[in-house]
């Protein structure tokens, strides 16, 4: 068995003791309800939701970019009449704006989860 | 059962638990409020407020509370730091050594240990706010030098001076 540690002061020191005695216990009296009535929203930390946001936004990027027809594809839909042409740009855009909507949308929800 | 401090924070952790941290809340709210009503020289109402943004900033940033030091004295070491801002917005002097007050008046307690307790309260005001810091962390709340050390975020060796030149001056005052 480990000796007791050694005392810091004489155990009668009589400043010890007053300052001891009048560390009185002060009762609630209502400061928890208050505290607990004002609590805000507890700040999270969402680094990894937010990280796991990111990196699905960006592989569904680079996947939608993989499904992109050739440059020269695209050079031909520009020569098109913009009516006939407006049904594949949109299937062609819609992917990538969606994915750079998303990537925003996480970043934003990075940034706010952090202030 | 009573839960142990690492338990509640851990449901506050976890579930956002609002019971959990009200009993951390009623643990801790009588040394929290006593310690900076002794920083306020006894300013009750302020002290109260201090300590609800105390709790409140507890709340907050728990996520921050590493468990490398117990609960109370990071809790300490908030309700410092929020009295420190507050004094700073006031201009009050921190470190500086303040005037010796005015001789209180006699007391009509006519116990002897009554009035020597009444004229303590009068003696650690007349401590600089470091050494009131250090003695009611150290000598009436428990904490080791360490700790009060790491709460008051100064050096081990300048708590012991603080506590040593804090308790001479209250021998004196007192003539215990």
């Amino acid at each position: 068995m480990n000796p007791p540690p050694a005392p810091s002061r004489p155990p009668d020191d009589p400043l010890d003791a007053l300052l001891r005695e009048a560390d009185e216990y002060i009762p609630d009296e209502g400061f928890t309800r208050r505290v607990m009535a004002a609590l805000p929203p507890r700040r999270r930390r969402e680094w990894r939701r937010a990280g796991i946001l990111a990196g699905a936004t960006l592989l569904g990027g680079a996947l939608a970019a993989w499904q992109l027809p050739a440059p020269g594809a695209v050079s031909e839909l520009a020569a098109m009449d913009w009516r006939a042409a407006a049904p594949q740009l949109i299937q062609l855009l819609l992917p990538v704006l969606t994915a750079l909507a998303a990537l925003g949308w996480s970043l934003y929800a990075l940034i706010t989860e952090e202030a | 059962m009573a839960f142990s401090d690492a338990d509640l924070i851990a449901r506050v952790l976890l579930h956002d638990d609002e019971h959990a941290f009200a009993e951390l809340v009623r643990r801790y709210q009588s040394p929290i409020r006593s310690f900076l009503l002794k920083m306020t020289n006894g300013d009750a109402h302020l002290a109260d407020d201090l300590a609800q943004e105390t709790f409140l900033k507890a709340w907050r940033r728990l996520d921050d509370f590493r468990g490398g030091s117990r609960f109370s004295t990071w809790l300490f070491s908030i309700a410092h730091n929020q009295w420190r801002m507050h004094a700073r917005t006031r201009k009050e002097t921190l470190l500086e050594e303040l005037p010796e007050p005015p001789p209180e008046p006699e007391t009509s307690d006519p116990s002897a240990h009554g009035r020597l307790r009444m004229d303590l309260a009068e003696a650690l005001k007349s401590l600089t706010p470091a050494e009131r810091a250090a003695i009611v962390l150290c000598c009436q709340n428990g904490l080791s030098h360490d700790e009060a050390a790491q709460a008051l975020e100064l050096p081990v060796g300048t708590v012991k001076t603080h506590i040593l030149r804090g308790k001479e001056k209250l021998r004196r005052r007192l003539g215990v």
